[in-house]
């Protein structure tokens, strides 16, 4: 006797009540349970329903209305997620273009503002010999010396930490 | 959407860029800046802890030889110049001068070779035409007369006349660059610092 899953074998020559092979008990078991579970993913169940609703329509039970609402928002947080991606990508765009305006403001408004910095400009390290309107004597003085030096540099200092503090 | 990211960050290269230049500008800070020139150090409390550790020995050197204790004048100024220094002028000046006094002091002593170490370490302090120059090529001036005093009494006719000739010519190129110093703050208009 010839294999009745001989699936090479003309369709005439099958038989018809031939055992299912376990490949198609394996389907036909997947179908099973798609049916009874809406949320398990098959496209053979999904016909069967919109066969069966096309021919006697009816409510949808409250699992199958949950397992449907479900999958639509599996599928819509997908969307979702891929708009956001594209929302960050616009407003980094956008900071960048703020940040190279805000820069080339920096560099122009600093031009403008150059004197009004000057003025503020800090006592800079220098020669003493503007304290001394006279040649040195040939001995002694040094003491004298320091003390204008000191005097000078320290209402320096003053004037410094007052700028830096921004009192003026 | 490739093109966008490329253009986003040619964007973004460029606003760095832009902001730190301006930084650069806008901080008066030097540091990191590409074509800074190198500037002044501004008055700071480095600065001013030196002049006054300065100040302070120098008075303590002034009680020493009122007392009578060169040494003990000696002994502070020699702190003094041994103190840490910030770079600036004028701690070069101040250093200059503290120089100046110990070799005027050693000279006092008869320590000629000591204020000849003390006036060439203060002249490498100050290099251009100020008092402080000056005053250090006077008191060379006056090392080579000491100098000269002693080889003529030490019978050394030759060499303490050379010694004269030095102190003549170091008393005339203070007194050229006193000169000089003069020259220049009158050309300023007299004005001061």
């Amino acid at each position: 006797m010839s294999d009745p899953r001989d699936r090479s074998r003309h369709p005439d020559d099958l038989e018809v009540d031939a055992p299912a092979s376990e490949e198609e008990q394996a389907q036909a078991e997947a179908l099973r349970e798609a049916l009874e579970d809406p949320t398990r993913p098959s496209e053979q169940a999904e016909l069967a329903r919109a066969v069966s609703s096309a021919w006697a329509p009816r409510d949808l039970s409250a699992e199958t209305h949950r397992a449907l609402v479900e999958q639509a928002l599996r599928r819509d947080e997908g969307r979702r997620r891929k708009q956001r991606g594209s929302v960050i990508r616009v407003s980094f765009g956008v900071s960048v273009l703020v940040a190279a305006a805000a820069a080339v403001f920096l560099l122009v408004e600093g031009d403008h503002q150059a004197p009004a910095r000057a003025v503020a400009a800090v006592a800079i390290s220098r020669s003493t010999q503007g304290l001394f309107p006279d040649p040195f004597a040939p001995t002694g003085g040094e003491s004298a010396r320091i003390d204008r030096i000191a005097v000078a540099r320290a209402a320096d200092l003053r004037d410094n930490e007052f700028a830096r503090w921004g009192i003026r | 959407m490739r093109g966008f990211g490329w253009l986003v960050l040619a964007i973004a290269l460029t606003g760095a860029a832009g902001l730190g230049v301006a930084a650069c500008r806008s901080e008066g800070s030097s540091a990191g800046c590409p074509s800074a020139q190198p500037a002044a150090p501004p008055v700071d409390e480095a600065l001013m802890a030196f002049l006054s550790a300065a100040r302070a020995l120098h008075h303590e050197a002034d009680l020493h030889e009122r007392a009578g204790d060169r040494q003990g004048a000696v002994a502070s100024l020699e702190r003094l110049v041994a103190l840490p220094a910030p770079r600036a002028v004028e701690v070069d000046e101040v250093l200059a001068d503290a120089h100046a006094r110990l070799a005027e002091l050693h000279l006092q002593q008869g320590n000629l070779e000591a204020a000849d170490r003390d006036v060439q370490a203060g002249l490498e302090r100050v290099k251009g035409p100020t008092y402080f120059r000056g005053h250090l090529l006077e008191v060379e001036g006056l090392l080579e007369e000491a100098r000269a005093g002693a080889l003529a009494d030490a019978g050394k006719a030759d060499e303490a006349s050379r010694a004269r000739a030095r102190a003549v010519g170091l008393l005339e190129e203070a007194v050229q660059v006193q000169e000089r110093v003069i020259d220049r703050a009158l050309a300023d208009g007299g004005r001061d610092d």
